[in-house]
């Protein structure tokens, strides 16, 4: 087989992710900010990592952030499965306080939000995890002490 | 028909001496014996290959996303040149072990993004791409196991699009359960398929490769079937220890050595896979990999002296 069409082969995987990779970023980087109140919460484990998988829950979100103050509920998540849970990664060693500290939103005050990356009639991208409005690190932190 | 069947009919129709035939058995064994062996070799590098890209994808928070994804391209791109390079100058043992270790980074690089941007895709995205994006590398690759794998994965997304529903509420969605209920699925084709050669072995001459994939597909669920259900119970192990100790029991009535050495290395090979389990998270599992790799190079190495000392036990030698 020719040398360059086999090298051509072999690269389309390779420069496919990196274009998938940067067509991410630019929708992550350059998407408008929205916020986007959360529930459920499942920790896993398996070879795809710990992540907090959580639906949203709309009727607690600011419908104001979009065009017209209309939730687009139908283009969040469009392609996680089985009831539409969406998926937030946390590193493995916070997994379990974190676990912890949502078990006990119910017996305190503690909100539990996500920001989004939204650009309209795209699929948004999650940026942060917030509790009660500041990142997810500093509540644990602060949880800690 | 098997190949100690055909010479035993060529011998009876005076074609080859039984000497010729005896001897035709021996080198076919002894082949089959050094593939068994290269495939153990195999499974040790796909191991700590496996331990590495789990580790990178464990979700290191000290390290920035961006040099995550550097690392993870600027290896990449090496092994690719590596197949490329193998390739070109027909190196063909680096060419499979590149090719495998291309087909482990698309998995491991669609892995990292989803994790670097949250994507909320199940496994059927992840596998669609995975099997789409690798399929290149598989089809240049002379490994049937690699073959095998990349079939698992294929016919995962498959299930998981009719199945997987279904069972959603008993197995829930997870990466696991996707590769098992995908194996036995394929498992339960190519067994319908092998059938199917069987019966129309006279009038269809179906490659011969087929029944081998049949056979590796079996061993794959009884390997991953073992570890997500097996391992976990209890009872489970001890039936598999009474039943491998009853087949010992009986390969040593019998005076059948091989039967004696197959089961021993069941047993050696199961112990290993239980340790595997231990590694809970994703780390861990990167960590235990890599170790169980080390392990099953040094366990070759056991397998290999444990075939010899049954050969040199007296009771196989009245």
């Amino acid at each position: 087989m020719n040398k360059k069409i086999l090298a051509v082969i072999f690269i389309i995987p390779f420069i496919s992710l990196i274009f998938w990779t940067m067509w991410l970023y630019t929708q992550q980087v350059t998407g408008t900010e929205i916020k986007v109140a959360v529930m459920g919460y499942d920790p896993r484990d398996l070879l795809s990592g710990h992540y907090i998988r959580y639906s949203i829950d709309w009727n607690r979100t600011d419908c104001t952030q979009f065009p017209n103050g209309v939730c687009p509920e139908d283009e969040f998540c469009k392609d996680a499965r089985w009831g539409r849970e969406c998926r937030f990664y946390i590193p493995e060693k916070n997994a379990r306080e974190l676990d912890r500290l949502f078990l006990k939103r119910n017996t305190t005050d503690m909100v539990f939000e996500v920001v989004y990356s939204y650009h309209k009639g795209q699929e948004p991208l999650a940026k942060q995890l917030l509790i009660n409005g500041k990142d997810w690190r500093e509540s644990l932190e602060k949880n800690k002490k | 028909m098997r190949v100690s069947s055909k010479l035993q009919k060529w011998v009876e129709q005076g074609l080859i001496s039984q000497e010729q035939a005896e001897k035709i058995i021996l080198t076919e064994q002894s082949d089959n014996g050094r593939m068994a062996w290269k495939l153990m070799y195999w499974i040790a590098g796909l191991f700590i290959g496996l331990g590495c890209i789990l580790i990178i994808g464990s979700n290191w928070d000290s390290v920035p996303a961006f040099i995550k994804l550097l690392g993870n391209f600027a290896i990449w791109g090496g092994v690719l040149y590596g197949v490329y390079w193998s390739i070109v100058n027909k190196r063909e043992k680096l060419k499979e072990l590149f090719l495998t270790l291309s087909f482990l980074f698309v998995g491991a690089t669609i892995g990292l993004i989803a994790q670097i941007f949250n994507l909320s895709g199940g496994w059927q995205s992840f596998a669609t791409g995975w099997a789409i994006l690798s399929f290149v590398f598989v089809i240049f690759s002379r490994l049937i196991v690699l073959n095998i794998v990349w079939l698992c994965l294929f016919f995962s997304i498959l299930n998981i699009e009719h199945f997987f529903r279904l069972l959603e509420p008993f197995l829930g969605n997870n990466l696991t359960m996707g590769l098992i209920t995908g194996t036995l699925l394929c498992a339960l084709l190519s067994y319908a398929g092998n059938q199917l050669y069987q019966a129309v072995n006279k009038v269809v001459v179906m490659p011969k490769a087929f029944a081998v994939l049949s056979f590796i597909h079996m061993y794959i669920v009884a390997v991953i079937g073992g570890m997500a259900v097996g391992f976990k119970s209890v009872f489970a192990t001890i039936f598999v220890f009474v039943f491998l100790g009853a087949r010992l029991f009986l390969a040593m009535q019998n005076k059948n050595m091989k039967s004696f050495i197959r089961n021993t290395h069941l047993i050696e090979l199961y112990i290993l896979f239980l340790f595997l389990t231990r590694f809970g998270n994703l780390f861990m599992s990167g960590i235990g990999f890599i170790i169980g790799g080390v392990l099953l190079l040094g366990g070759l190495y056991l397998l290999k002296k444990t075939s010899k000392y049954i050969k040199s036990m007296e009771m196989f030698h009245e």
